[in-house]
């Protein structure tokens, strides 16, 4: 980071100012002030965000620790059993889905987000390029209801034809469906990294005898690196915290998923599906609520993991 | 000299150079058509019985015929009063945790933290919401606790990538400026954030994108009912907004015209969108070409 | 409603007694409403229009996998059922399938959360199996007799047709004020007669 030169003021008396001017708001105090005054705006936005993100910690934490009271460890981690009208609690099942779930979208989204981005910023011509933003920031306001009903009734009946299973839901169809949701995100915050990537790194490049193809992958992504892991983060999360649409392909049954066509329930799903019939004192509350703050808890160690992947990345380029 | 021949490895590259573009293009040509039709399916479905009435009309409970208008209506209240919430918050964050706070751990963590927020599903904000706003301060379902709320849900994102944008601007340029004497406000001000401005942008229509299409937050905390007046400006009036609407269409109903609403719902939902995406594109296209001239 | 957001609570089972899988909440009243007719349903390429009580226990707990068993085509019976805490889901165990169990895991097994989910997915999905209030019920979804007995409003009147609820309003306590008098005007002539009939829900009043 650059470091601020030392502001040099000179003093009032020895610059000639007309003596009409007063010492308070000559120009060069208006712009401290201004300064000063968005050095505390920028504080308090951040502090606001800390808010914010204490708040949800505190009230998911605060009822999500209660469940310790009834049940071990041991069994919501590691327990498959998810019975909770006869007090079994085992979420393991759901956590399990979850990583496999995360894993499969990002398998599909990923390369072809980046490859999309890499079309956009790179290869397509002008007219192209401001078609093809637009489209694509449509599908983010597509609701996450309409993707899980067009799921419903296009993808699963394909789905269905294909495999020849009697049911077409599972964790294939809920991470088609999440892979579309999550690849406008990925794509476009991918596109405006590398379009930030100045032209000095791709002329040096060229006029060395790359071909394009070279560039791109040598210099052009790397050097964005940063921007891109941030979009997968950004996709991730997005994945990882999707309910509306996964609950209406995923089949919604507290199973372990053996195969990609097995209804099964994810962390979210079961959230929701669950949550506005349970008591509110209950051990089974209590726990909906410990998987919601599961859920940040996976996707902070997810986002170290892929940070540690890019990095050891940038280091070897 | 010599004339240049091609190396072999040079023929490969340059062979390798063009089927990657052909796949590239590829990729686009197939995610495009698959978005044509996706686009083309919601709006087939809807817009042939869109009219202006419906689009002010009352929904209906029990009798068919009910229209979108006041629920349209919250659906736009709701999300301008979101963003205004959000977007001072999360960019000012972003650009605080890109030029103000000090390279250390404890900045990673927090950053890393900010991340995580936005995987938390939105039925958690919406109960987050549901908590503060109708048992804490006791005033029930109202649009503000709505906004509020949906402004949560967006900070996270908006902040990362504002972050991420104003990173990108070289250092070479805000060291030109500090030289010049500005403050580091000037410098942001002046120089950053209008390099940084198609990042931000993008980050904008992400999360209002996101913010119209919401159903679980605003279920949760700004209701299922409208006041019943159709320019109704009023903070503390329950807030349906349209994409709930779809949701409990879709869901409960029982008049007869229920998939002919939902349908019809989803079109306006995804042309508003477009019409949104567009809006906030254009000022800087045209100040895109100005720069250029 | 117990923290106080809401002033009344639609149920489809009567809170304040116990009732199979939820005790009963405390301090509420419950005030009947309406009279709502449930119907087992299925996709429209299932050939079997009848089923007996013990043929849908056998389904739903997931002793009887294919419609072979029942006089259908040779084919796997996917359950589609309501989640936990569905009023519809209470109701259909206890009259239909007599307390009997239903199925939590398998391979052709399903859940959705509400009605309208229920009959897209029943409609959408071949051989499907499932449960809905009848008010639901329209071209797209068969609806089945149930011990020979079709599933119409009239024979829910008559008696002979069994799958039926009350539906209620449940309040903190006696309804007073506003929600009295909301709950009256629900209760009363003018609306059992006029709007709830034409939804195809019973009024109290034809219950005998």
């Amino acid at each position: 980071m650059s470091t601020p030169v030392q502001q040099y003021v000179p003093e009032e008396r020895q610059v000639l100012t007309p003596p009409a001017k007063r010492r308070r708001f000559s120009r060069s105090a208006r712009v401290r002030f201004t300064n000063r005054m968005f050095t505390y705006y920028f504080w308090f936005s951040i502090l606001a965000l800390c808010l914010v993100l204490g708040l949800v910690i505190f009230f998911i934490g605060k009822t999500a620790l209660l469940t310790f009271r009834d049940i071990s460890f041991a069994d919501f981690f590691l327990s498959f059993n998810w019975t909770p009208e006869e007090e079994h609690y085992g979420a393991a099942a759901f956590i399990i889905n979850t990583l496999s779930l995360t894993a499969l979208t990002l398998a599909l989204a990923v390369p072809v987000s980046v490859g999309l981005a890499v079309l956009i910023a790179e290869i397509a011509p002008g007219w192209l390029k401001n078609a093809m933003r637009p489209i694509l920031d449509l599908l983010v306001g597509v609701p996450s209801i309409v993707y899980g009903y067009l799921g419903l009734t296009v993808l699963i009946p394909f789905l269905r034809r294909l495999s020849g299973e009697n049911l077409g839901d599972g964790l294939l169809a809920a991470a088609l469906v999440l892979a579309l949701m999550v690849l406008p995100t990925i794509c476009r915050i991918s596109d405006d990294a590398i379009s930030a990537v100045p032209k000095k790194y791709r002329e040096a490049a060229y006029a060395m005898g790359s071909t394009r193809l070279q560039v791109m992958m040598r210099v052009v992504i790397p050097a964005a690196g940063r921007g891109i892991i941030a979009a997968v983060i950004m996709g991730m999360t997005r994945a990882i915290g999707e309910t509306m649409a996964v609950v209406m392909v995923i089949g919604n049954t507290a199973q372990l998923a053996k195969s990609l066509f097995t209804p099964a329930s994810v962390l979210t799903s079961n959230i929701v599906m669950q949550i506005s019939n349970v008591e509110f004192d209950s051990t089974w509350n209590y726990a909906l609520h410990m998987m919601a703050f599961l859920l940040l808890i996976i996707s902070f160690v997810l986002i170290l993991f892929i940070r540690y992947l890019g990095r050891k990345g940038r280091e070897q380029a | 000299m010599r004339e240049w021949t091609r190396t072999r490895k040079m023929q490969r590259s340059l062979v390798y150079d063009r089927l990657a573009t052909y796949g590239f293009y590829g990729l686009g040509t197939l995610v495009l058509l698959l978005i044509f039709w996706l686009l083309l399916t919601i709006l087939g479905k809807g817009l042939p019985g869109l009219s202006l009435e419906f689009l002010m009309k009352l929904p209906e409970d029990m009798d068919p015929g009910g229209g979108i208008g006041p629920v349209l209506f919250n659906s736009f209240y709701i999300l301008i009063l979101s963003l205004l919430i959000s977007v001072p918050i999360g960019v000012g964050a972003g650009i605080y945790m890109a030029e103000y706070a000090p390279p250390n751990k404890f900045t990673e963590v927090l950053r890393i933290c900010v991340e995580s927020l936005s995987s938390v599903p939105s039925i958690v904000f919406g109960m987050l919401g549901l908590a503060i706003f109708a048992e804490y301060f006791q005033i029930g379902l109202t649009i503000f606790g709505g906004a509020v709320s949906l402004a949560f849900l967006n900070l996270p994102m908006l902040a990362r990538v504002t972050e991420e944008a104003v990173r990108a601007v070289q250092n070479d340029v805000k060291n030109a400026s500090y030289a010049l004497g500005m403050t580091k406000f000037q410098c942001i001000r002046t120089v950053v954030i209008p390099m940084a401005m198609q990042g931000i942008v993008t980050g904008i229509c992400l999360v209002a994108g996101r913010a119209f299409g919401e159903s679980a937050v605003i279920l949760l905390t700004a209701g299922l009912s409208t006041s019943g007046e159709m320019w109704d400006f009023n903070l503390f009036s329950p807030g349906e907004t349209l994409a709930v609407h779809l949701w409990y269409v879709q869901s409960e109903a029982i008049v007869e015209d229920a998939r002919q609403i939902a349908d019809k719902s989803a079109a306006v939902l995804v042309i508003v969108v477009l019409l949104m995406n567009l809006l906030f594109r254009i000022p800087l296209w045209i100040s895109n070409r100005r720069l250029k001239k | 409603m117990k923290k106080g957001i809401a002033d009344i609570g639609a149920c489809d089972w009567d809170a304040s007694m116990d009732v199979p899988g939820f005790k009963a909440f405390e301090g509420q009243v419950a005030n009947k409403v309406a009279v709502i007719p449930f119907a087992t349903v299925t996709n429209k390429n299932v050939k079997v229009n009848n089923l007996t009580t013990e043929q849908l226990k056998g389904i739903f707990s997931g002793k009887i996998t294919n419609w072979k068993e029942v006089g259908g085509d040779d084919a796997d019976i996917v359950v589609i059922t309501r989640a936990f805490g569905s009023g519809t889901r209470v109701n259909y165990q206890a009259k239909a399938l007599a307390g009997g169990d239903i199925v939590k895991k398998a391979k052709n097994y399903k859940e959705v959360g509400s009605s309208g989910d229920m009959k897209t997915a029943v409609a959408t999905t071949p051989n499907a199996i499932g449960y809905i209030d009848l008010v639901y019920v329209n071209s797209d979804i068969k609806a089945l007799s149930y011990n020979g007995v079709q599933p119409t409003t009239d024979n829910v009147i008559n008696g002979s047709y069994k799958i039926w609820a009350y539906g209620y309003y449940m309040t903190k306590g006696q309804p007073t004020g506003a929600t009295k008098a909301f709950i009256e005007y629900v209760q009363s002539a003018k609306f059992q007669q006029g709007s709830l009939k034409k939804l195809k829900f019973i009024p109290i009043s034809a219950m005998r």
